[in-house]
């Protein structure tokens, strides 16, 4: 160890203290000798150290303990009562806006009679031809009626493509309409079914519209009479309808001359039973079209 | 470390913790302040801290936190200190002071934390120079000048007590 004027407080307090070994306790005091002025410092050094006060307790242990949290155990059932009871309001909402969709559909039907001018639909072509071939087996086959109720239902849901909704229809409503269907194969399974068949449907196209003019009469009279229409009544009325309405579709869709057109977005929020063609045109043809 | 071993740290530590932070700030609310921040800190590096290191990590991290508060109110302290030395002068003679504490106040903010931790601890040089962050040289340095200031400045004040006593 070399002791210098630069690095000797390095080893001044081990000297001090008695904790240098003897050649380093040599070499400092050689140092000293060498530097009187500096060994001033240690002729009476004495290390004056600082007694801890009185002993000081923290008061404020409490702020710095670390409690474990008691776990809140939950019952399994507890939570999965809460999730079914979400599952069955989402499901009966869902259910409930289906429905709903399905009513205002079902309010604006997507047939309109003798308009040449509109496309027919690609698969009512196919669907027709099905039940063509139904229709000459019945007429073949005699009155059996028992396989065709079947294939007759899957050529409707077939014929139907815009009424995916159906199918999502309860039971309950589907079963009404499977009578119904059985309804109208029992005028289908008539031998003499070509001619007859049309003017079945005459009969019941006029039967509806009178139905519905006397629908609307009814209500015209209710709503001079009530200021204020509860729409659960609203609700009910379409729900007959809807039924008329699925019925008049099927029997169409049997018959070779009728076309069927769902014109899809906005337009069929209103009733088209009350649009006129003149109507329908001024509201699908652009305004500078219509002057011209 | 577990909560057990942390809770055991605030039994056997924070008493001289708040001892060492007083003694630098002069101030129960400040030394609370550092002591509450080496316990969270403490509490937060519990897992990768056994807990024979937590006394001197305790210590190192209110000597860091007690750094920045310097830092942060130098201008503050600088003229507090002004203030308090020309108040002190005017008052040596009517106050009945202890002469070490005196003389311990006259070091500077590096000086006093490692000497407390020497005196008040009983840390090895070692351990000081973890705790600060500093080499063992400058460790022993700064100590040394520590030492040697208190035993002057005491000798001042032990000379100035008795001419006060002859004169009255």
């Amino acid at each position: 160890m070399r002791v210098t004027r630069d690095n000797y407080e390095e080893y001044a307090l081990d000297y001090v203290e008695g904790e240098l070994d003897t050649s380093n306790k040599q070499a400092f005091e050689k140092f000293l000798d060498e530097n009187p002025d500096i060994k001033e410092e240690f002729d009476d050094f004495s290390i004056v150290t600082i007694a801890p006060d009185i002993p000081m307790v923290y008061k404020e242990k409490s702020k710095l303990y670390q409690k474990e949290k008691k776990a809140v155990i939950i019952p399994l059932w507890t939570r999965l009562r809460g999730v079914a009871a979400v599952a069955v309001v989402l499901l009966v909402a869902t259910t409930l806006w289906f429905a709903i969709n399905n009513n205002l559909q079902e309010n604006n039907p997507p047939i309109v009679d003798d308009i040449s001018t509109v496309a027919p639909n690609s698969n009512t072509g196919q669907d027709n031809n099905l039940a063509e071939n139904i229709a000459d087996e019945v007429t073949q086959n005699g009155s059996s009626t028992t396989n065709i109720d079947e294939r007759q239902v899957d050529i409707i849901s077939k014929s139907e493509p815009d009424y995916a909704s159906v199918k999502d229809i309860n039971e309950e409503e589907s079963s009404d309409i499977v009578e119904v269907m059985d309804e109208t194969l029992e005028i289908d399974l008539n031998p003499n079914s070509n001619q007859d068949l049309s003017t079945e449907i005459q009969e019941i196209d006029r039967d509806i519209e009178e139905r519905e003019k006397e629908d609307y009469r009814t209500e015209l009279a209710m709503l001079e009479t009530i200021t204020e229409l509860p729409k659960i009544e609203w609700t009910a009325t379409s729900d007959i309808d809807l039924s008329k309405k699925r019925l008049l579709t099927i029997k169409k869709n049997t018959g070779k001359s009728e076309i069927e057109i769902h014109i899809p977005g906005e337009f069929l929020s209103e009733t088209w039973s009350d649009v006129s063609f003149a109507q329908f045109k001024e509201k699908l043809i652009p305004e500078f079209l219509r002057t011209e | 470390m577990s909560r057990n071993d942390y809770n055991e740290c605030v039994n056997e530590h924070s008493d001289n913790l708040f001892r060492y932070c007083f003694k630098l700030t002069q101030s129960r609310a400040d030394a609370d302040d550092l002591v509450q921040i080496a316990f969270v800190k403490l509490w937060e590096n519990r897992e990768k801290l056994e807990k024979v290191v937590a006394k001197s990590w305790l210590f190192r991290t209110a000597y860091n936190a007690m750094i920045d508060a310097f830092r942060k109110n130098k201008r503050e302290r600088e003229y507090r200190n002004v203030q308090e030395e020309k108040v002190v002068e005017n008052q040596q003679s009517f106050e009945n002071k202890d002469l070490i504490e005196q003389a311990f106040e006259t070091l500077s903010e590096e000086q006093k934390k490692l000497i407390l931790l020497r005196d008040y601890e009983g840390y090895s040089y070692n351990e000081i120079a973890d705790i600060s962050g500093l080499t063992l040289s400058n460790v022993k340095i700064i100590l040394f000048r520590g030492r040697k200031i208190l035993k002057i400045k005491l000798e001042e004040l032990h000379l100035q007590e008795y001419n006060k006593k002859n004169v009255s």
